[in-house]
């Protein structure tokens, strides 16, 4: 835990010096940035004598590239940190007025105030992405490089306050979970950070509405800089029959208000498509500080040659002459640049070849890409092998429902039913074929 | 499963150290504001972090429970800080003999006896007592920290003004438990009268004083009134008499009771105008001071 002592600061010309804003430090550089992130085991001279256990292992837990998307996420993380914290220093009188006004028990939605209420300390990002992308890698490595708690000593009217901040927390949005559980998962992370017993304080008798006005009152407290909101596509949209319990858009909107702290909200594409089917009110109060749209890592990246080079040649063990441009637009081609597919695939070409030591040609990679995505809609033609797929404009990977949520509109449905209907015949023509 | 009052401390640490008490904050109702904002925990969980087990007798000028949060490790100030900002203690100091005080005090803290007063009328008077603020005070706190306080220096019952603003108090009667935000709406003005202007004038005098030169203060004046009433050309039952009488009209205008109450109070705060001005009897500052204004009225008079 940070200890640093701070005193208010005589001149009033100058602007007075913000403790909280302070423990944050300057942001890293990409090269600090990469340096401070990156995790290649393969580097390490006791990987040669990982075993094929050892290297899926490493694969699987380990590997972690620094990109510049990740640098870009741990930008505006700081950023809106430092947002957040601007209002509220405890140096200044401004920071009893913002552990005072928290909105309490009978807040009605239409009743709420603009979101200065609280001196624009709630800030809020979106950050959407495909499934596999990494995001919630990112944040896990990411914000550990933040503080995470301090014991700051204030100095103010010759008086000393030790203020606790937590600088940040993660949680998930659990997709059968309610108000109560979301709001107690909040206290508990803080909980975890601190060792304190907050949420043993919470009452289950008490309304969703107290527990609000409490937890809001704690996250003041203890100076809460941050909450990551993970799997936020689980927010339904609000209606007349979720309107009480429901994790909804409406009651995330209140949390922005009453909160009084940033949040970000992570989550796939469908979390957008939940957003924009609310008030536009919504959703200018839950992308308050802008959307983030993660992306997959393009076929010309270097990159992605980068990863293709590491992942085959340490982890799978080929020659590095075998990475051929159009090996690496296969392996695009199957994994669609994504990290997680790439993992994926890896993994299982690492369990073939425990068994039976196989050429990497294009037969191969399309039979491990058709065991190992085998349940996913899309599945890729067997009549559409890369090297003709790749040269034609129509075949281009889509960006499909991948993290079986439901479909939103009805086209949807008729599309994904009729990919599935494909694959399965498709997947029926291999096995007849002698492919399993 | 619940968790103790020690596994609790780090949570009422953090509590505690968010909401300090601002700087000449009136100390019961600092303890409601916390309270109101942790509404999560009872008071008597906030009180066990310095080591009160409960509120106690409310109608005392120094409750058993500000004593332990004087003398707790758990609050950034000394014993004296929190006494002279936080209380009305620098208008009672000169009242009390250092030593009866040290006494009571170690009797507070050792013996963790609740019912003991200071003072003869204490227990009257503070159960009747007004709460006063400043509108000035409010407006301004309101803007500055999104909450007022109720000001110790306010509290002193012979403070009819405010000194930053020097402008007639408002005040409102309390049952010594409502302290809230919003409270401060439902204030009158006091009607500043000849008699308010030298309660205040008295008791600013005093409140200038360090402890002994108070204490020192005060005893002169008592010598000094025992002399003017043995000298009085008044028989002592008809001086006496008119002294019961006098009290009950002097005390209107302080305190917001109806005429019952009001007799009611000076019934039982009467004492013997010889017994008021013994150096050695510890009668309530307010009773001694109405009878020197009611003194010098009669002196004046002659």
């Amino acid at each position: 835990m940070n200890k640093v002592t701070y005193e208010r600061r005589t001149s009033s010309s100058v602007k007075t010096l913000n403790p909280l804003i302070t423990i944050l430090g300057d942001t890293l550089d990409f090269e600090e940035f990469c340096a401070e992130l990156a995790c290649e085991p393969h580097l390490s001279p006791d990987f040669v004598s990982a075993g094929s256990i050892g290297r899926k292992r490493l694969l699987e837990k380990k590997l972690y590239l620094p990109n510049t998307q990740a640098f870009a996420v741990y930008k505006k993380v700081h950023e809106l940190i430092q947002l957040g914290y601007e209002n509220r220093n405890p140096v200044d009188a401004d920071y009893d007025k913002y552990l005072h006004q928290v909105p309490i028990n009978t807040i009605r939605l239409d009743e709420l105030a603009a979101p200065d209420i609280v001196l624009n300390s709630g800030t809020s990002l979106f950050i959407t992405g495909r499934s596999g992308l990494g995001k919630s890698e990112t944040f896990l490595r990411t914000l550990p490089l933040l503080p995470s708690v301090a014991l700051q000593t204030i100095k103010t009217d010759n008086r000393e306050r030790v203020l606790t901040q937590v600088v940040w927390i993660k949680t998930d949005v659990h997709p059968k979970g309610n108000r109560r559980s979301l709001l107690m998962s909040i206290v508990q992370q803080i909980d975890k950070k601190l060792g304190t017993h907050f949420a043993a304080q919470l009452n289950p008798r008490q309304s969703v509405a107290m527990h609000l006005s409490t937890v809001t009152k704690i996250c003041r407290m203890v100076n809460l800089g941050l909450i990551v909101f993970d799997e936020s596509q689980w927010v339904l949209k609000a209606n007349a029959s979720n309107s009480v319990s429901a994790v909804t858009t409406q009651f995330f909107e209140l949390l922005f208000n009453c909160l009084g702290v940033p949040l970000i909200f992570v989550g796939t594409e469908e979390a957008v498509d939940v957003l924009q089917m609310g008030s536009p009110q919504t959703v200018r109060r839950l992308t308050n500080a802008g959307h983030m749209k993660l992306l997959e890592i393009s076929r010309e990246e270097p990159e992605w040659e980068h990863l293709i080079n590491i992942v085959f040649t340490h982890y799978i063990g080929i020659k590095s002459t075998k990475i051929t441009p159009g090996f690496l637009k296969e392996m695009h081609y199957y994994t669609e640049g994504n990290i997680s597919r790439l993992k994926r695939m890896a993994l299982f070409i690492i369990e073939r070849q425990e068994v039976k030591r196989e050429a990497l040609d294009s037969n191969f990679l399309y039979d491990v890409y058709k065991t190992v995505f085998q349940y996913e809609s899309d599945l890729k033609s067997s009549y559409q092998k890369p090297d003709t797929a790749l040269g034609g404009k129509s075949t281009k990977a889509k960006n499909v429902n991948r993290n079986n949520t439901k479909p939103q509109n009805a086209k949807d449905v008729s599309n994904s039913r009729a990919a599935a209907m494909k694959a399965m015949q498709e997947l029926s023509k291999l096995q007849s074929n002698g492919y399993f | 499963m619940g968790i103790s009052n020690m596994d609790k401390c780090k949570e009422l640490s953090i509590l505690y150290s968010a909401l300090q008490p601002r700087e000449g904050e009136y100390l019961p109702a600092y303890f409601y504001r916390v309270s109101a904002y942790a509404n999560w925990l009872t008071p008597k969980e906030l009180l066990s972090y310095f080591g009160a087990s409960d509120i106690g007798r409310k109608e005392t000028l120094l409750p058993y429970w500000i004593i332990r949060y004087a003398y707790s490790e758990n609050q950034p100030l000394d014993e004296k800080t929190v006494f002279a900002q936080h209380t009305e203690f620098k208008f009672w100091q000169g009242y009390i003999a250092p030593l009866r005080f040290k006494r009571y005090l170690n009797s507070q803290l050792e013996s963790h006896r609740t019912g003991r007063v200071l003072f003869k009328g204490e227990s009257v008077l503070c159960k009747h007592k007004v709460v006063k603020g400043c509108p000035f005070c409010i407006a301004e706190d309101k803007s500055k920290f999104g909450f007022a306080y109720w000001r110790a220096h306010h509290q002193i019952p012979t403070i009819f003004t405010c000194q930053k603003h020097n402008q007639p108090l408002y005040q409102r009667a309390t049952d010594h438990s409502n302290y809230s935000q919003k409270d401060f709406t439902n204030l009158t003005e006091i009607k500043i009268s000849e008699l308010h202007t030298w309660l205040e004038r008295e008791t600013k005098a005093l409140l200038l004083l360090p402890g002994f030169d108070a204490r020192q203060y005060v005893k002169d004046a008592k010598k000094r009134l025992s002399d003017t009433i043995l000298t009085m050309p008044f028989k002592t039952h008809d001086f006496n008499k008119e002294w019961r009488s006098a009290l009950a009209q002097l005390l209107q205008p302080l305190y917001c009771l109806s005429v019952s109450e009001n007799d009611k109070l000076a019934s039982a705060l009467y004492l013997n105008p010889m017994n008021v001005v013994d150096v050695d009897s510890e009668v309530h500052p307010v009773v001694f001071l109405l009878l020197k204004y009611f003194i010098s009225r009669k002196r004046d008079a002659l």
